[in-house]
């Protein structure tokens, strides 16, 4: 997007001190070394502000939208377990606090878990095993204060693997719950702690 | 296990000089190329007269896939049948039957010779394009259904099909590995499909949005109908039509757990929970006694996964092998072979997973199959054959298994996993 703005300006100064037979449409200069000098002090002091403050609004948007992209982020990461099971490893107990956290602090957002098998039951058991490890999750987030409501969980067994080799990596991979916003994310905080 | 196709093995080319009687008559000794071993059961060759060699291959094929008779395969280089058959000859190499097929004006005389009776058992006329193709086939494979009812008192199962998933659809392929064809239709992750007695509708679940609904789908109109109550969320796996076709199972998974629903699908009402799993507990996989009284299906209430039978009214829930469990090693998707006598089912048996069949009756469970990983056995309506997936050949693909010879034969053969085959009944009506 900023280089995008920086080509866009660039192309724009070429076009005006290139070729005077067709100035270019510009708008207010708001730049020094613009083809326009204006020598009003207080307009340049109002320039000046309003520049200063275009800027802070684009840092903090950019801030925003950091802060909200880590967010979802932590929000979509991806929970494993082990073979035949569907209970929350412990390794994995810190990330769903932390999911927990950001629904706490965001009470708009809503999300959907997913649970997912490896290919080793068989194909209808592993869509009920799937389902379970949503639950799971679920079941996680809401003891410790999400509203049940605002998580939907669904399951895919074994249908979609991330890693479709037949070996203990890919089981691995393939046994796990994923996460997607589904509303309220557009604006997210972070929780205070 | 001893295995597997013997006859594959023991397959001898036996030159036959041979006298035809039309080739006879060309003053000449002809050596006839056809392949035979005698054995136990009856030896039938299928001899077929000039435009007919495609409809002979079926009828040959379809005999020797029922898995009752000794086959005389005709070489390819044999001249087509003219005039009366020699039928001595036939019965001096120990062939039982020889079945006889003639061209007649819009379709296919059969004529069944009783060898050692030395008369003529059938004689029908059928409307058979020799050329068919695609679902032309089936009107030879019932014409070979009645052949094999003529000669053993039960008929065929040639004339059956078998839908199976694929990449993501449900697809159906003929009892003889021709004609897979793709017959689902929507968007989405179709699974688990499974025949409407009247070999016309059939039933799956379609995965699609986060949501899981069974649609019943009709193969000749090409009608889709959702089951009422399996569009909201959650899962609806694992359908199966009642032997009358008025009722459905399935389970239904969700955040209580999954459990097995009855549905009215003549009036499309009316869902009743069969099972109360809770959270404890997830039940699927119904399969119905062919009385359409019991109900076998699955589920983990114990721990692992096993076989357990309930009225159809969702009563007397009890483990169709107490031993199973002890014994370690979960359970599969049963299915009631449709003589009612014996339930199949696969078990994780050391290195291994398998298919077994357990008697009804006596409690009895034989392992049926050794090799590799199997699954999702399906029973054939003459309750010998059955279909099931299996990783022996490399891929993940179909195989025929005759409980009887132990015969085993690979059904599809295509690009990625074929699986949760279900086997048609007879298939009597329009197919499609």
């Amino acid at each position: 997007m900023f280089r995008r703005f920086v080509m866009v300006s660039a192309l724009v100064l070429v076009a005006a001190c290139g070729k005077k037979e067709q100035p270019a449409v510009t708008p207010t200069p708001v730049e020094a070394g613009g083809s326009v000098v204006n020598n009003d002090a207080a307009n340049q002091q109002r320039i000046r502000d309003s520049i200063a403050a275009a800027e802070a609004a684009r840092a903090a948007a950019v801030a925003a939208e950091t802060l909200r992209a880590e967010l979802v982020n932590e929000l979509a990461a991806t929970v494993h377990f082990d073979y035949d099971q569907y209970s929350i490893r412990l390794v994995d107990e810190a990330l769903l606090t932390r999911k927990a956290a950001i629904m706490r602090a965001n009470p708009n957002l809503r999300i959907r878990v997913v649970g997912h098998a490896d290919e080793r039951g068989s194909d209808e058991y592993n869509l009920a095993l799937g389902m379970r490890r949503a639950v799971a999750a679920k079941d996680f987030l809401t003891r410790i204060g999400v509203e049940a409501g605002r998580i939907e969980t669904a399951s895919l067994g074994e249908e979609v693997p991330v890693d479709v080799g037949s070996n203990e990596t890919a089981w691995a991979a393939n046994r796990r719950a994923e996460f997607d916003v589904v509303a309220g994310g557009q604006m997210l905080v972070a929780p205070r702690n | 296990m001893k295995r597997l196709c013997p006859w594959l093995l023991a397959l001898a080319l036996l030159p036959i000089a041979a006298a035809m009687s039309s080739l006879a008559a060309q003053q000449d000794v002809v050596r006839l190329g056809i392949t035979y071993r005698a054995g136990a059961r009856p030896g039938v060759i299928v001899l077929a007269g000039p435009g007919l060699d495609s409809v002979r291959k079926i009828v040959e094929r379809d005999l020797d896939y029922s898995d009752r008779f000794e086959m005389a395969f005709v070489a390819d280089s044999v001249a087509p049948q003219q005039g009366d058959l020699n039928l001595g000859i036939w019965r001096q190499y120990g062939l039982g039957w020889a079945v006889e097929l003639r061209a007649v004006t819009g379709g296919v005389e059969a004529r069944l010779h009783d060898l050692a009776a030395d008369s003529l058992r059938l004689r029908v006329q059928r409307g058979i394009d020799p050329a068919g193709t695609g679902p032309q086939r089936l009107g030879i494979h019932r014409l070979s259904d009645e052949l094999v009812q003529a000669m053993t008192g039960e008929p065929g199962i040639a004339a059956t099909r078998i839908l199976f998933q694929r990449a993501d659809a449900i697809w159906v392929v003929d009892a003889d590995g021709a004609n897979a064809t793709k017959v689902s239709r929507g968007t989405g992750i179709a699974m688990s499909p499974a025949w409407g007695p009247d070999g016309q509708r059939i039933a799956f679940t379609e995965i699609r949005d986060n949501a899981g609904p069974i649609i019943i789908q009709n193969l000749v109109s090409g009608t889709r109908q959702t089951v009422p109550g399996t569009n909201g969320t959650g899962l609806s796996i694992t359908p199966a039509f009642s032997p009358d076709g008025r009722e459905m199972l399935y389970a239904a998974s969700g955040e209580q757990g999954t459990d097995i629903m009855r549905v009215d699908i003549q009036r499309m009402c009316c869902a009743t929970q069969l099972t109360v799993g809770r959270k404890l507990a997830d039940n699927l996989s119904p399969a119905y006694s062919p009385d359409g009284r019991r109900i076998a299906f699955l589920s983990n209430r114990s721990g692992r996964m096993q076989v357990y039978l309930m009225d159809a009214d969702g009563s007397s829930q009890r483990a169709l092998s107490p031993g199973d469990a002890a014994a370690g090693g979960e359970a599969y998707v049963p299915d009631w072979s449709p003589d009612g006598q014996q339930i199949a089912y696969t078990r994780d048996i050391t290195g291994g997973r398998q298919i077994l069949i357990r008697d009804v009756g006596s409690g009895r469970a034989t392992a049926v199959t050794s090799v590799g990983r199997n699954e999702d056995a399906s029973w054939a309506p003459d309750s010998r054959h059955l279909v099931f997936k299996s990783d022996r050949g490399g891929s993940t693909q179909l195989w025929v298994l005759d409980l009887e010879s132990s015969r085993i034969r690979q059904l599809t053969n295509m690009s990625g996993a074929a699986r949760m085959p279900a086997w048609s009944p007879r298939l009597t009506g329009p197919v499609s």
